[in-house]
């Protein structure tokens, strides 16, 4: 199959002028509605504690409340910051805004953008990838809003008659989904699906990093050798 | 009859909670589906690939969305419906940081995490964490989101190859580390085979599927690539070591 076909989708406007239309059409509308959103989710957010301390009186003890935003900020603390950056350059501005809002990034909203990109014929990075990925997230958003209001009601009369063997199976759901992703991306560019994984076993079997660093050194690691490679020339044509 | 704490916790009050916190969400979705529609149209993307990026998507958020289904077990059974439709909707964790937030909050009150035991004051502490713990993400997500395309392009130099090609690297250098972490580990310090074999089978799948509909010339084909790498793959490592 030819680049062209692969890339049926790209859209036959230059660059620059796409580039003028994100700009002016799509990105300040998208930030503006992702801030105002995002802001109100902040307060969304801690309803259940207010309902809880208004309404039949309970909050805990200062005492115990920073004991337990410690133990959960010791563990997620890191991870506020890296996610955001990590995933930004794969998701999209739109993407991320969901992503950050709505949760479950790497088991969802990454390959789901990555997919849809694929199917529509579209570049990674590229205004086109920009709104496809958008709008496959979004697509992701209302399934989700649908299955966990299902398993809310009813997970736990489902899961009673589920077989044995196909409940354990869903211990490998998420190893055959990074498989599945890790094909899809390998194949774009084998040699760096080789380097990738090269670096990653044994930088996770010495255990030399926290394993909070380990992701963002991958992200930020894989992306420094590709431009290096990039501009050097070197199995890339530049 | 049931405990004060379940009762409050499976409220209408809370229900309504949920549907409130998942609908800012769906609010928000469709306001970015309308921008990027319109943004696309301009673009002179064709509605076909609109329509087919959409199909897409649905069909590979059912996968994980199952996963997310049978995960939400331990929560529904811990806390109630009501929380864990109100965590999980829209509530920025992954099962994984749920069960550690909850966990996390159990363990500061001095209650498990069990519906034997559970007090009304463990039940606000286990809120409280889950809450405290994760709107970091929607306040840096939503304040900071505006200046990460400058830097990317900034990376690219503006070069929509060179973005391209980094893009790549970014999702190899991600999800390498989660295949080693999840796949290749279990496999080399607990000779457990399991994972590596759903992963390889996942991979297998995907490259050959993919491969199959580019050479088929038929790119829709691509819809089902994913569900079936996670389907197959689940089977494939159930059957051979699942016991």
């Amino acid at each position: 199959m030819s680049k062209e076909e692969k890339y049926w989708g790209m859209s036959p406007l230059p660059l620059e002028e796409k580039r003028k239309i994100m700009n002016t059409e799509y990105f300040p509308k998208i930030h503006m509605y992702g801030l105002i959103t995002s802001l109100i989710h902040a307060l969304i957010i801690f309803l259940p504690v207010i309902y809880l301390a208004l309404v039949h009186g309970v909050f805990p003890p200062w005492d115990i409340a920073v004991k337990a935003f410690i133990g959960i900020a010791s563990i997620a603390g890191p991870y506020w910051v890296i996610e955001p950056i990590s995933y930004f350059a794969v998701l999209g501005a739109a993407g991320t805004y969901i992503s950050f809002l709505a949760g479950n990034i790497s088991n969802m909203r990454l390959p789901v953008s990555a997919v849809a990109q694929e199917v529509a014929g579209v570049k990674e990075g590229s205004p086109e990838g920009e709104i496809i990925g958008a709008i496959g997230i979004v697509a992701s958003q209302w399934v989700l809003s649908i299955i966990t209001f299902a398993a809310a009601l009813t997970v736990t009369a489902v899961v009673e008659i589920m077989p044995p063997g196909v409940k354990k199976a869903f211990d490998w759901l998420l190893p055959a989904l990074w498989g599945g992703i890790y094909g899809q991306f390998g194949l774009r560019n084998p040699r760096l699906a080789v380097i990738a994984l090269a670096i990653c076993i044994p930088l996770v079997y010495s255990r030399i990093l926290p394993a909070y660093l380990e992701i963002p050194v991958m992200v930020f690691g894989m992306a420094v050798i590709a431009i290096v490679l990039y501009k050097k020339g070197i199995w890339v044509k530049k | 009859m049931p405990e004060e704490w379940l009762v409050i916790a499976m409220s209408w009050a809370m229900w309504l909670i949920g549907f409130i916190t998942m609908g800012n969400a769906l609010i928000q979705s469709i306001l970015f589906l309308r921008v990027a529609r319109r943004a696309g149209a301009k673009l002179g993307l064709k509605p076909e690939v609109l329509r087919r990026a959409l199909h897409a998507a649905f069909i590979t958020s059912f996968g994980p969305c199952l996963g997310i289904f049978v995960g939400m077990v331990p929560l529904v059974i811990a806390l109630g419906g009501a929380v864990a439709f109100i965590r999980e909707s829209a509530g920025v964790g992954s099962i994984m940081f749920e069960l550690i937030a909850a966990r996390s909050g159990a363990e500061a009150a001095g209650v498990p995490l069990t519906r034997e035991g559970m007090t009304l004051l463990g039940l606000a502490t286990i809120l409280w964490t889950m809450a405290a713990g994760s709107v970091e993400w929607v306040i840096i997500g939503g304040v900071f989101t505006r200046w990460l395309p400058a830097l990317r392009d900034k990376m690219g130099g503006g070069d929509p190859e060179l973005i391209s090609l980094i893009s790549v690297a970014i999702m190899l250098g991600a999800f390498s580390r989660l295949f080693t972490t999840d796949n290749i580990m279990p496999a080399i310090r607990l000779a457990r085979f399991a994972p590596l074999t759903a992963g390889i089978t996942g991979l297998v799948v995907a490259v050959s599927w993919i491969k199959l509909a580019d050479r088929l010339r038929k790119p829709w084909l691509k819809e089902y690539f994913m569900l079936l790498a996670i389907v197959l793959g689940m089977a494939v490592a159930q059957l051979l070591f699942g016991g």
